[in-house]
């Protein structure tokens, strides 16, 4: 097993809020590790400095034996990064189909001189590209959306459709970011399964942001928690469970939610 | 089934091409043949010119704000650089025509990509300030250099014809069409729903947003050849604010996206501005009135971003499942 | 002494795009809105002041208040007309509107009385003061004393009054705001009226330092007014001042040096660079968007 991504004592801080500190995690070929702890911990400003959304303050992010901290978040996806958003960001008043077909581009060849005088490497491309987007959503569910623009879409499929594509770009590595907030708990199963299949047929390595420690317990290897922007605890789902220091950190969380 | 089905479609998609050029070679025909029998009188021929140069201008903008969502209030610096780099080419170094309209467009080109690159990184009313001051400052050094003539401009020949007109008009659409309807394309409309999300999925976000200045200003470039060949006169009032905004009611009422919107509008309004042109004030207060009730009930304007095939369902389904 | 004077006419010039920044600032500060519009404000307010010392004959204050009184009405109007139905649309949805309302004010006004530009009266024929040496006209006086007045009364509205705290609780944040029993609606109103009533100030003394007005005399001044707000840092107030009398200084500048024609060109330049380097302006605060 090699190892995929390392990150070193990084840290980043929003003027004198230090938001997350020194945080060391690594991923090996082919996990699917979780990332979780209580809102407001800093687990979706991991994601964006892994992402490259933004610079870390300082610190090392290491991904196939690169460093690539402070590196564009498009070149990050051609490198084999990609993620979700928790908050939903797809092109909203576009097709299901061409929101899958724009991530798919980092894997196409043609220039725009290519696509303005419709070139034989464009109808090569955009007809490999229209089949294997095609093929993707029918592996994620989605085939029968491929026509409607994203914003139709129940809430559950756009959760699928932010994964798909994500999946679209090929990436070694996907960061997941709470895919299953706001699901019942069905959905929740489902997609979960949804992941691991994706998982097994892609050969890729998985990070999952969840909020809901119960949710991450059944599919993952290891866990990571974050807490105040430090890692709190690390190891198996059963070694995190007992930890008193997690447990205090979540507990923390309910006192509050009991006292909203 | 699905393969027949396909195939179906793609034979259809042909046929509907080899209409589509026909109806095309036979309005270019039938005007030709009434400019030269003089059934098309000057007067008509001219509101044909200025219905070409501002589809032109309004799809080239339309790329710009509808498809890639980047704000942009100084068109009218591309069509000013475009109209003074070909004056200067067939009235001060004498070359042909032709080659003045293609040395507009390159001019504008890089104007494009020398604005582009700093200002490109700002977003939304930050841009359309700093486009805008473009446009105005574009004016402004127009206006101080005697070479040009500065504030009383320049004589120009009158070159710009139909055939000119016709074959820039179409080039223009057809390659903002099938831009648009590729990969490259798609990669502006991510650009304009979400940035963020975009740059996530591979999406060059600065490479792609110079690429839509550059083309929309190529093409504004040409609009300003044809306009300053087409009347006997440029000077630098002619490219005012005034004008960026003109074009701007264009594009936004045809519709944020939409291509056959802008077509539609650009033609449209060509024809209300020939109507109203002894009542400029009215004209303005009309505009203005317009783009405020367009923006406060229906901000999509009146296409949105549907294009006319969607109409007809063959071409609307076509569209949606991304065979056009 | 010719570099004395220039100075006096660079405040002067800054102390009136300071008094239209401000309106600038606290609109874009409440309700994130370049309220384009904001220039053709300045220019109605040149008007009425105009029409106000040679029609009704009414003295220099009055007539200054009475620009002021009419023109934050007409900013209310415009807010609860044009703007405040896009308050949650897409900003650029809002910024066309409002590059709507500046073209309907402006041909509106040339429809309503021609172009053709007016004179202000002489109100002061000529006079001028000695100072180290110099000699300065009357009018750059009334012109600092005037937007000295304002700016203090209007630093005293938004820090001593009930409206001015609700006015800095709205920019801070709407909806939390609201929840505390702050009318939203009625503070954006009060910003509105206020700003405006600076730009109809602003027109006033841009009318009797000038002396030339006219309906489209709004769109360059509006704008550099508006460079002068980003320059100072957007939403906020010191910076509008700031940023108003350093661009002053800098087109006086120019011109002193001779390339006045390079004037309003340089003015844009400043822009560009500022919103490439310092985005936040002299005076901003960092705001990050969320991911």
């Amino acid at each position: 097993m090699s190892r995929i991504l390392e990150t070193k004592d990084l840290s980043i801080a929003f003027g004198g809020l230090k938001a997350v500190q020194n945080v060391n995690l690594f991923l090996d070929q082919g996990e699917l590790v979780a990332l979780i702890g209580p809102n407001g911990a800093g687990k979706t400003t991991v994601f964006n400095m892994l992402t490259g959304v933004y610079a870390p303050t300082s610190g090392e992010i290491i991904f196939d034996g690169k460093r690539i901290d402070g590196t564009a978040p498009h070149r990050l996806t051609r490198l084999g990064i990609a993620r979700t958003f928790q908050n939903i960001r797809l092109f909203h008043e576009l097709t299901v189909l061409d929101n899958v077909r724009v991530a798919y581009q980092v894997n196409t060849h043609h220039t725009f001189i290519d696509s303005i005088f419709r070139l034989p490497r464009f109808w090569q491309e955009e007809g490999r590209m229209r089949e294997e987007s095609l093929a993707l959503l029918e592996t994620m569910g989605l085939k029968q959306y491929a026509g409607e623009k994203a914003r139709n879409l129940p809430y559950g499929a756009q959760r699928r459709l932010e994964i798909a594509r994500a999946l679209a770009t090929r990436p070694k590595l996907l960061l997941l970011d709470e895919p299953a907030a706001g699901m019942n708990p069905q959905e929740t199963r489902e997609l979960m399964q949804t992941i691991e299949h994706v998982r097994k047929t892609f050969g890729l390595t998985v990070l999952l942001i969840e909020h809901d420690m119960s949710l991450v317990m059944g599919i993952s290897e290891r866990i990571y928690v974050l807490d105040h922007g430090q890692l709190i605890a690390t190891g198996s789902p059963a070694e995190v469970r007992t930890n008193p220091r997690v447990i205090e950190a979540y507990l923390g969380e309910v006192a509050k939610d009991a006292l909203a | 089934m699905a393969q027949k089905n396909k195939a179906g479609t793609k034979k259809q998609g042909k046929r509907l091409n080899v209409w589509l050029i026909l109806a095309l070679i036979l309005l270019y025909g039938l005007v030709q043949a009434g400019i030269m029998t003089g059934i098309i009188g000057g007067f008509y021929e001219n509101v044909l010119m200025n219905i070409g140069i501002y589809i032109i201008l309004t799809v080239s903008l339309h790329l710009i704000i509808g498809i890639t969502g980047q704000f942009s209030i100084g068109h009218a610096g591309f069509l000013a650089i475009g109209a003074y780099v070909s004056a200067i080419v067939t009235m001060k170094l004498d070359g042909p025509f032709y080659l003045a309209v293609i040395a507009a467009g390159l001019a504008a080109i890089l104007a494009g990509i020398l604005v582009g690159l700093p200002t490109l990184r700002l977003k939304g009313d930050y841009l359309a300030i700093a486009t805008l001051g473009f446009g105005e400052i574009v004016r402004i050094v127009l206006l101080n250099i005697p070479y040009v003539g500065g504030a009383s401009g320049m004589r120009v020949s009158h070159m710009t014809n139909w055939t000119i007109l016709f074959v820039a008009v179409v080039a223009t659409v057809w390659v903002i069409y099938n831009l648009t309807t590729s990969a490259h394309g798609r990669a502006l409309l991510a650009i304009r729903e979400d940035e963020v999300a975009a740059e996530s999925m591979g999406v060059h976000l600065t490479y792609y947003k110079v690429l839509a200045f550059a083309i929309g200003a190529f093409f504004a470039g040409i609009a300003g050849a044809l306009y300053a060949h087409n009347f006997y006169q440029i000077n630098p009032g002619n490219f005012g604010f005034l004008k960026s905004f003109e074009i701007l009611v264009f594009v936004v009422l045809g519709g944020l996206g939409s291509l056959s919107g802008a077509v539609l509008s650009a033609t449209f309004l060509s024809i209300v501005n020939t109507l109203l042109q002894s009542f400029p004030d009215i004209r303005m207060i009309l505009y203005s009135l317009v783009l405020i009730l367009v923006m406060l009930y229906r901000p999509q304007g009146l296409m949105g971003n549907k294009e006319i095939t969607d109409l007809w369902p063959f071409t609307r389904r076509a569209r949606e499942v991304g065979e056009r | 002494m010719e570099w004395l004077q220039q100075l006096i006419n660079g405040i002067s010039l800054g102390a009136i795009y300071a008094l239209i920044a401000l309106g600038y600032t606290m609109v874009y500060g409440i309700v994130k809105l370049i309220n384009f519009a904001h220039g053709d404000v300045f220019m109605l307010g040149a008007f009425v002041g105009f029409y106000s010392l040679t029609v009704l004959h009414l003295g220099l204050i009055p007539s200054l208040l009475l620009s002021m009184a009419v023109t934050s009405v007409i900013g209310v109007v415009i807010e609860r007309v044009a703007y405040r139905r896009l308050r949650n649309s897409p900003r650029v949805a809002a910024l066309t509107t409002a590059i709507g309302v500046s073209f309907f004010i402006e041909y509106t006004m040339i429809f309503a009385r021609s172009a053709k530009p007016e004179a202000y009266p002489d109100l002061f024929s000529g006079q001028q003061f000695e100072l180290f040496g110099a000699s300065f006209r009357v009018e750059a006086l009334y012109i600092l004393i005037i937007a000295v007045l304002l700016m203090i009364i209007l630093q005293w509205i938004v820090h001593s009054t009930k409206i001015g705290k609700a006015m800095r609780a709205v920019s801070y944040d709407a909806e939390a705001a609201r929840l505390m029993g702050i009318s939203v609606d009625r503070t954006i109103s009060w910003t509105f009226a206020l700003g405006s009533a600076l730009a109809g100030a602003a027109g006033v003394i841009f009318g009797l330092y000038y002396t030339r007005i006219d309906p489209l005399m709004g769109l360059i001044p509006g704008l550099k007014a508006f460079i002068a707000a980003v320059l100072g840092g957007i939403g906020s107030i010191p910076g509008a001042m700031v940023g108003g009398l350093l661009l002053g200084l800098v087109e006086t500048l120019v011109s002193a040096l001779g390339f006045s024609l390079m004037r309003d060109a340089v003015a844009f330049i400043i822009l560009i660079l500022i919103l490439l380097f310092l985005p936040t302006g002299l005076f901003g605060k960092n705001v990050r968007e969320k991911v």
